[in-house]
């Protein structure tokens, strides 16, 4: 619980005010009291003056009868007065008082301080305890001519008027301190109650309520600052709703981009990164506020990554991550007055990259050993056939191969040609196919390589509306180079099933041989030039290894799509053409 | 005598987490030089075996350094000598990567048996585990130490099926008893990496609650 300031109002007020009757309390009291004890002295000396005058009278010629006359009227005074009045002679023995009749049993008054005074400068004063009366009492004393005169008088009056003043003092005191912290209170609740209202305000501010103001403020300083609270207010609302709304867009900018994107403080400390970082990282945790090494199970990049945090330096490296995929990472140190408050971690996805650059060495290579095989077979034959111009037989056989060989190398240089058009996308005039026709021609070509390896082909062509819009050119290079596979790869004594299937929506050409099939893992690589799913098997089988590249592209250009089924029994191979 | 400070504990478990990634790195190229019959890979794991070795020496230096100039107290105490010991742990997980290697040379050129599915499989659940038992250490948490305590058990089971479904490759054919032992071996290895990677998060809960759960 705070203090409060009206609290401390109160308390100080209070006590000043205690303070201040407590002042007035003892001075009126010492006022009053000397004032009193002013005028009783100069009634005392007053009556003392007139006893001394009467005393005087009692000591003429009829002494005795005068002195009673005397002490009979001392008597009255002191009786009217209230005084006890004594004569002393000078020795100090008491000659007469009015309270005690047989004097004789008083003892020496000469050392009593106000007898003492008395003697020596006419009037004497003290107040004292009586051992007499057992009261505390004023005397006053005179010197006379022959006696000191004494007059005494009882305090307890003066002490009752006394305690009389204070009552009344106190008790008006005690009113005033109600009513003055009354007062107060009201007073430090009208200042202390709009502080109260801006603490309020402001507490709920910091807490995160940024809608609510103060409402109707007084026209004071209180006022002000409330009011410029309340701008203060207006200006951090707008200032958070902008950072608010700049945190967005940066979330929403590194969000959009592909890249894996991660910025690293220099206490190694991820401070920011988006999904695609986590998702080439493969982490299942939140990364941010980890330590870099934590969430990047990897050594070479990491160990890049502490040398910039240390050195500053731009770091460019390729890195293979997690589930085979190979990123370019980009380690960029960002700075602010020449110490490097971090660094900018950039993952870039280049596995598709690496893999078109593999295929593309692949098919350079394969290329050339391709087209140079035949030419370097060329060649031996022709040399041979320069040794041995007179042996008309060998000459004829080395003839024939040159030429099997040069086929070759035409059949291979048009394939080539060909996938070049089919690949630079020319616009095919469309037109009226017959499919089961085009088939039926390709068999009919590839008869006489069916009967070299015995290979039977059976046809079963669903009777259906087999007009087709497309390309007889394309089509024939589509189904000519997958019955030509179908024979190529089957084996001895084996069997080509072409089927058409019609469903909802499309024809489906099936052609399945009983080959060996095709390895699962390369069944992706088989329409890319030149692969070869067993590399020894190349030769053996003929074709330019360019078939079923043609196939794929000449499929797409009609808009048809091809599908691969095998097992180690057979291949099948599915055309699927829509029809509209 | 001064205290130890945060930044050297921070630069003994960066050490030990290259030491845990490289480890894991090795268990990764191991197991693919088997599958894809990558020898060159298997050559240079156990080239590379060297690089983790000197690391673990260099990392018990510094560990035995701080617990000599710093006398580290109560829960440092506890982190420095799980260090030193995961140190050892992380260490043998290489040097089982090396035998993993060393079987794939020694298979050279041999078609496999079939296609390998579960010990790829161990070897990825190893690596989860030891990814597991490490945060444990950074998040001070002893969840994922009590999680890679229970995935042990799959891998334990997944090296027994091993064993049973190699069994009977070599009751077929004993033409292929020698490839199935190499593969006992490979599957041997990876069960022991999953037992070295118990010991960290066993260690992992000695360092966050200060309870021996071994043997338990």
């Amino acid at each position: 619980m705070p203090k409060k300031i009206s609290n401390k109002i109160i308390i100080y007020f209070s006590m000043l005010i205690v303070i201040l009757i407590f002042f007035l309390l003892f001075f009126i009291n010492n006022l009053v009291r000397e004032m009193y004890f002013n005028m009783l002295s100069r009634e005392m000396k007053r009556d003392l003056k007139l006893v001394e005058s009467y005393y005087a009278a009692g000591t003429g010629e009829n002494r005795r009868t005068d002195q009673l006359i005397a002490k009979n009227k001392i008597d009255r005074i002191a009786e009217i007065t209230e005084m006890r009045i004594t004569i002393i002679d000078y020795s100090g023995i008491v000659v007469y008082d009015s309270n005690v009749e047989d004097v004789s049993t008083l003892d020496n008054h000469r050392y009593r301080k106000e007898v003492n005074e008395a003697i020596s400068v006419l009037y004497g004063e003290s107040i004292r305890y009586s051992n007499t009366l057992k009261i505390n009492m004023l005397y006053i004393a005179k010197k006379g001519e022959h006696f000191i005169f004494r007059a005494a008088k009882p305090l307890y009056e003066i002490n009752n008027k006394l305690s009389n003043l204070k009552r009344t003092i106190l008790l008006s005191g005690i009113i005033i301190i109600i009513i003055s912290i009354i007062i107060i209170m009201v007073i430090s609740k009208k200042i202390s109650g709009p502080i109260r209202e801006a603490v309020i305000f402001s507490q709920n501010f910091a807490m995160g309520d940024y809608s609510s103001r103060i409402m109707n403020y007084d026209d004071n300083e209180i006022g002000i600052l409330q009011k410029s609270l309340n701008d203060m207010a207006d200006i951090i609302n707008e200032k958070i709703n902008n950072l608010i709304i700049e945190q967005k867009k940066l979330k929403v900018t590194i969000e959009s981009i592909q890249e894996g994107i991660a910025v690293i403080g220099n206490s190694g400390k991820i401070l920011i990164c988006n999904s695609a970082f986590g998702n080439m990282l493969n982490i299942n945790t939140e990364p941010v506020d980890k330590i870099y090494y934590e969430i990047i199970w990897n050594s070479s990049l990491n160990e890049k990554i502490k040398y910039t945090l240390s050195t500053g330096k731009r770091i460019t490296l390729e890195v293979a991550l997690s589930g085979g995929n190979v990123y370019t990472a980009v380690i960029n140190p960002f700075r602010e007055e020449d110490n490097i408050r971090g660094i900018l971690l950039v993952l870039h996805d280049i596995t598709e990259q690496k893999k078109i650059d593999q295929i593309k060495t692949e098919l350079i290579g394969n290329m050339s050993h391709e087209l140079k095989t035949p030419v370097a077979i060329l060649m031996g034959y022709l040399e041979t056939m320069r040794e041995h111009l007179n042996d008309k037989k060998m000459m004829e056989n080395l003839i024939e191969k040159a030429l099997a060989n040069i086929e070759r190398q035409n059949s291979l240089i048009d394939d080539i040609l060909k996938l070049n058009k089919l690949e630079e996308d020319i616009r095919f005039l469309s037109e009226t196919i017959d499919i089961e026709e085009i088939l039926l021609n390709c068999i009919e070509i590839l008869m006489p390589k069916c009967e070299k390896k015995n290979i039977n082909i059976e046809t079963a062509f669903i009777k259906a509306d087999r007009n087709i819009q497309g390309n007889r050119f394309l089509a024939e290079e589509v189904f000519f180079n997958l019955v030509d596979n179908a024979i190529n790869y089957n084996i001895n004594k084996g069997s080509v099933f072409i089927r058409t299937v019609i469903t909802d929506n499309s024809l489906i050409v099936k052609i399945k041989d009983t080959g060996i099939g095709i390895p699962a893992d390369s069944i992706d690589r088989i329409f890319e030039r030149f692969y070869r799913v067993d590399k020894s098997r190349s030769r053996q089988t003929g074709g330019t290894g360019l078939g079923l590249s043609i196939v794929k592209h000449a499929a797409e250009l009609l808009g048809w799509s091809v599908n691969v089924l095998s097992n180690n029994s057979g291949t099948e191979f599915q055309v699927i053409i829509k029809i509209s | 005598m001064s205290i130890l400070t945060e930044h050297e504990l921070k630069e003994l478990s960066s050490q030990i987490y290259k030491m845990a990634e490289l480890s894991s790195e090795a268990i990764v190229k191991s197991v693919d030089s088997l599958k894809n019959s990558k020898i060159d890979l298997a050559r240079e794991i156990i080239e590379n075996d060297n690089i983790i070795d000197s690391l673990e020496v260099e990392i018990d230096n510094e560990c035995i350094k701080l617990l000599v100039t710093r006398q580290p107290a109560a829960v440092h105490l506890r982190l420095v000598l799980s260090y030193l010991k995961i140190n050892t742990d992380l260490e043998r997980i290489a040097d089982l990567c090396t035998n993993i290697a060393k079987e794939t040379i020694r298979l050279k050129g041999r078609p496999t048996l079939k296609p390998l599915v579960d010990i790829p499989r161990m070897a990825e659940i190893s690596i989860e585990m030891l990814k597991k038992a490490l945060r444990a250490f950074s998040e001070k948490n002893e969840k994922p130490a009590e999680e890679v305590i229970e995935m042990d058990n799959a891998i334990d089971e997944l090296n027994l099926q091993i064993y049973r479904e190699l069994f009977s490759y070599m009751a077929e054919n004993p033409a292929k008893i020698s490839e199935a032992l190499g593969l006992i071996m490979v599957s041997k290895a990876l069960e022991r990496i999953g037992d070295h990677v118990t010991n960290i998060a066993e260690r992992a809960i000695y360092y966050i609650k200060g309870i021996d759960i071994r043997h338990e």
